[in-house]
């Protein structure tokens, strides 16, 4: 009998894509009305899923220039105490000083940069014409190590080059009208500067590597005298060779702060919780409050939880109304020998056809309404009020994942929705579904 | 009444089939309390008045850059140059130069003044000149201008809120009690009045600050080194959408001084912009506003779906109620009837989980679930959230009935009379 059971199944398997199909259309063109619901339904819920996801992957997945973010350690604020009164202190961003003493020396890293915020900067031709006011960043070599935006010409600055900056196409093209400006001076607010390479456009949603225009700091910045030379309005990156280096990084650089502190006086520094990984970076805004990550992951649950959970309610009375319908249906199926169980994966089979034209649907509009709503969604802390534009990376909406979440995200809305609604349908006995009308 | 009673009695015996819409009016009636309490806080104290005023007022970006050519010159000179410069023209109204003390800045600098020795209270430092209290509008002290108070650290203003502050712990303070330095103790700072209430942040609450003046002598003296910021307002008559890019070309080449170079001014509306956006009020609004876009499309969906299938297995009954003489409307009413019904009953329940939520004072990471900031948890705050939950839902409910309602009632009485 087993044996038999088994057989059948696999048979059954093979009519059914076919059926499966054939079903689909069937109930399309009985019930279109429940269907377009139906499908309205689904596709509403995988838009707002798919919009969460992509919105996820653009802040805190690795693309072009940010391709390092899994990998990588962020320290932002820094923390100067007075350990002989508690009520001094002071908060403020980090230094290359700290870069330097600290970060630098640490085992196991692969390259660590220290950069500024976006600030204004103005740039003109030598002659002072086309004044031009840019988003500028202040860094130093090893950013091109760390961020990998796409060079059009030339190539980062090195620690020699202590007259160099990289602009971006957009501003090159206002200053020059042309891209192919690498080794031509520039003023920059009233210095002379030569360009060394020119970077294409980048993202604002890439906030760390974003800017227009990138100028190293003065090696001198580097230099640790006193206490208040850890604290300037920088921050800092650390790429380690893989994200299970992390704890070993964090406790060599608690042992490193330590070392610094006992060579200081009175006063101490402190890095609170840092490094962050780059969901708590993004999400740390203010120097004195880190970032409240609790939240922020609870927030996703629940948004997560009630988007596939109303929808799957509604999607369930839906379904059991077609159920009813198809009472006589299932009573014959079941009189002809048809298990609980076969009924209720037929009817969640073809539950999935609808639900996945739902998804296809909804994956579509929710590109749509993540590029409408971009720059809501990817306007934070740390790109707020800069000029550039916000472009939606390709390999981020395109990647395989995305396709297989929406498809996963499918499958569970499905077992949600149909799976209860079938197994009380098919509980009922054959009698009472013949006859019901 | 009459079809309250009877509509009571066909929910009863359709329970099993009204158990989704049940199950999910349950859940988002919950989901939408909280969403409904949370955004009408936030636009409530959104929309109360600032008590500053940020029209026509600009800030100045200014960039410090290449070598100087004047050593001689401090940073605060270099600045003090800039306002003087600034206030001459003749399309600024009134300008202000200040440190850590813009509101909506982000860059603050905190510290506490004492009364009767005991009682200290923590406020924030405004460190700036005359003009600020003009450039903001905020209500000023009429016996005694804050632009005419000494420009020490001994001659405080406080602001309304502070003042609360202190009134809460000495019900006797007063404008004449003296308050104690935070580091000297053998110093007294005179009050020497108050700024009427403002809040400088649309989702915040009142501010409590203390105002020192500066004047051209102390900021040299104490601020030679430090970045300050330079506000203006520009004349009413003068602003308009094109002041920026006029400011620009025209006015800021004329404001440099040494290396120190305006680039720009920007509106302050939009640094208020940037600091919502920086604060997460506007990512939360927004989101919070999605979601609930997302609930009613979804009760709607729902309801439609589940009335339609059912109102087509009423046809008959429908039908019979038409040709007993009952009007389309009253039909149409029995039916809504049913659906507000079911929302009503499963709102009760919801409630009181929803009420043990707020009174519960849950908190997840730093952040409370339900916050009691800057509008108190209490009754009728809660009633009010229940009701706009309740009203939202049975706009949907209304909506979704109406549609599977009118095509049920389009059929003729004898019609469907004959099928039966």
């Amino acid at each position: 009998m087993g044996d038999l059971h088994f057989h059948l199944s696999i048979f059954y398997f093979h009519l059914n894509l076919t059926s499966m199909i054939r079903q689909t259309i069937m109930n399309l063109r009985q019930n279109p009305f429940l269907s377009a619901i139906s499908i309205a339904g689904t596709a509403f819920a995988i838009t707002m899923i798919m919009a969460i996801v992509i919105t996820w992957q653009t802040k805190y997945a690795d693309f072009t220039p940010e391709v390092n973010r899994s990998r990588s350690l962020y320290v932002m604020a820094m923390r100067i105490y007075n350990q002989d009164n508690q009520d001094e202190q002071s908060y403020g961003f980090t230094s290359p000083a700290f870069l330097k003493e600290c970060v630098l020396p640490l085992k196991g890293i692969e390259a660590a940069t220290a950069f500024g915020g976006i600030s204004g900067a103005l740039v003109s031709l030598t002659d002072g014409s086309n004044r031009l006011k840019v988003d500028k960043r202040i860094t130093d070599a090893s950013f091109w190590k760390v961020f990998k935006p796409h060079f059009l010409t030339g190539r980062g600055f090195s620690e020699e080059e202590v007259q160099s900056v990289v602009v971006c196409a957009s501003v090159a093209r206002k200053l020059f009208g042309t891209t192919e400006v690498v080794g031509q001076q520039l003023l920059y607010n009233r210095e002379t500067m030569r360009i060394a390479g020119v970077v294409e456009d980048i993202s604002v949603a890439a906030k760390d590597a974003y800017a227009q225009i990138w100028v190293p700091y003065t090696p001198g910045m580097l230099q640790a005298n006193g206490v208040w030379s850890y604290s300037g309005g920088m921050q800092i990156a650390i790429v380690a060779k893989s994200a299970d280096d992390f704890p070993a990084i964090r406790e060599e650089l608690s042992k490193r702060v330590e070392a610094v502190n006992a060579g200081l006086g009175n006063r101490k520094i402190d890095i609170m919780e840092q490094p962050d990984n780059i969901v708590a970076h993004v999400n740390h805004v203010w120097c004195n409050i880190g970032p409240d990550l609790p939240m922020l992951y609870l927030q996703y649950a629940v948004a997560l939880l009630i988007i596939l959970l109303v929808p799957s309610l509604n999607l369930c009375g839906l379904s059991s109304s077609r159920m009813q319908q198809r009472m006589a249906e299932l009573g014959v199926r079941k009189a002809f020998g048809g298990t609980r169980w076969v009924l209720v994966r037929q009817i969640l089979n073809e539950n999935l056809m609808l639900t996945l034209l739902g998804g296809v649907a909804g994956l579509l509009l929710s590109y749509l309404s993540v590029y409408l709503m971009r720059e809501w969604l990817f306007t934070g802390s740390g790109n707020v009020g800069t000029s550039g534009e916000f472009s939606l990376s390709m390999d981020v909406l395109f990647s395989p994942w995305i396709f297989l979440l929406a498809f996963a995200f499918c499958v569970v809305i499905n077992l949600m929705s149909a799976a209860l609604p079938a197994w009380l349908a098919a509980k009922r006995s054959i009698v009472e579904s013949l006859n019901d009308k | 009444m009459k079809f309250a009673i009877h509509n009571l009695r066909m929910i009863r015996a359709r329970l099993r089939q009204n158990g989704w819409v049940l199950a999910e009016f349950f859940l988002v009636f919950i989901v939408m309390w909280f969403l409904c309490d949370s955004l009408g806080c936030m636009k409530y104290t959104f929309y109360r008045p600032l008590g500053v005023d940020i029209e026509h007022v600009y800030l100045l970006e200014l960039v410090k850059g290449g070598e100087s050519r004047d050593s001689s010159l401090t940073d605060a000179d270099k600045y003090w140059s800039v306002l003087e410069k600034l206030q001459q023209e003749p399309t600024v109204e009134v300008a202000a130069l200040c440190y850590w003390s813009l509101p909506m800045s982000g860059s603050n600098s905190y510290n506490s003044l004492s009364a009767q020795d005991s009682v200290w209270v923590n406020a924030r430092l405004i460190n700036t000149t005359g003009g600020y209290i003009d450039v903001f509008r905020m209500k000023d002290d009429a016996r005694c201008p804050f632009s005419e108070m000494p420009a020490d650290r001994n001659h405080v203003m406080l602001s309304q809120a502070t003042v609360n502050r202190f009134k809460r712990r000495i019900p006797e303070f007063s404008q004449d009690t003296p308050l104690g330095h935070p580091y000297d103790t053998t110093l007294t700072v005179t009050q020497s009045g108050t700024i009427e209430a403002f809040r400088t942040y649309r989702y915040g609450d009142d501010a409590p600050c203390y105002f020192y003046r500066l004047d051209e002598n102390s900021v040299k003296k104490r601020y030679a080194d430090e970045n300050a910021n330079i506000v203006f307002r520009v004349k009413a008559a003068a602003d308009g959408d094109d002041y920026r890019a006029r400011f620009v070309r025209e006015i800021a080449a004329r404001l440099d001084t040494d290396n120190l170079f305006v680039a720009d001014a920007v509106p302050y509306t939009q640094q208020q912009h940037q600091f919502e956006v920086m604060n997460g009020d506007t990512d939360k609004v927004n989101s919070q506003a999605i979601v609930v876009l997302f609930l009613l499309v979804n009760v709607f969906l729902g309801l439609i779906g589940t009335f339609w299938f059912r109102t087509r297995r009423r046809r008959s009954e429908i039908a019979l109620r038409l040709a007993m003489g009952s009007t389309k409307s009253q039909v149409f009413r029995l039916l809504t009837g049913e659906g507000l019904l079911l929302l009503t009953i499963v709102a009760l329940p919801a409630m009181l989980v929803c009420y043990n939520i707020g009174m519960a004072e849950l908190t997840i990471g730093r952040t409370e679930l339900i916050s009691t900031w800057p509008v108190k948890w209490g009754v009728l705050r809660f009633l009010l959230g229940s009701l706009g939950a309740w009203l939202l839902i049975a706009l949907m409910v209304m909506m979704g009935i109406f549609f599977p309602a009118r095509q049920a009632m389009r059929i003729e009485p004898a019609e469907a009379l004959h099928e039966e």
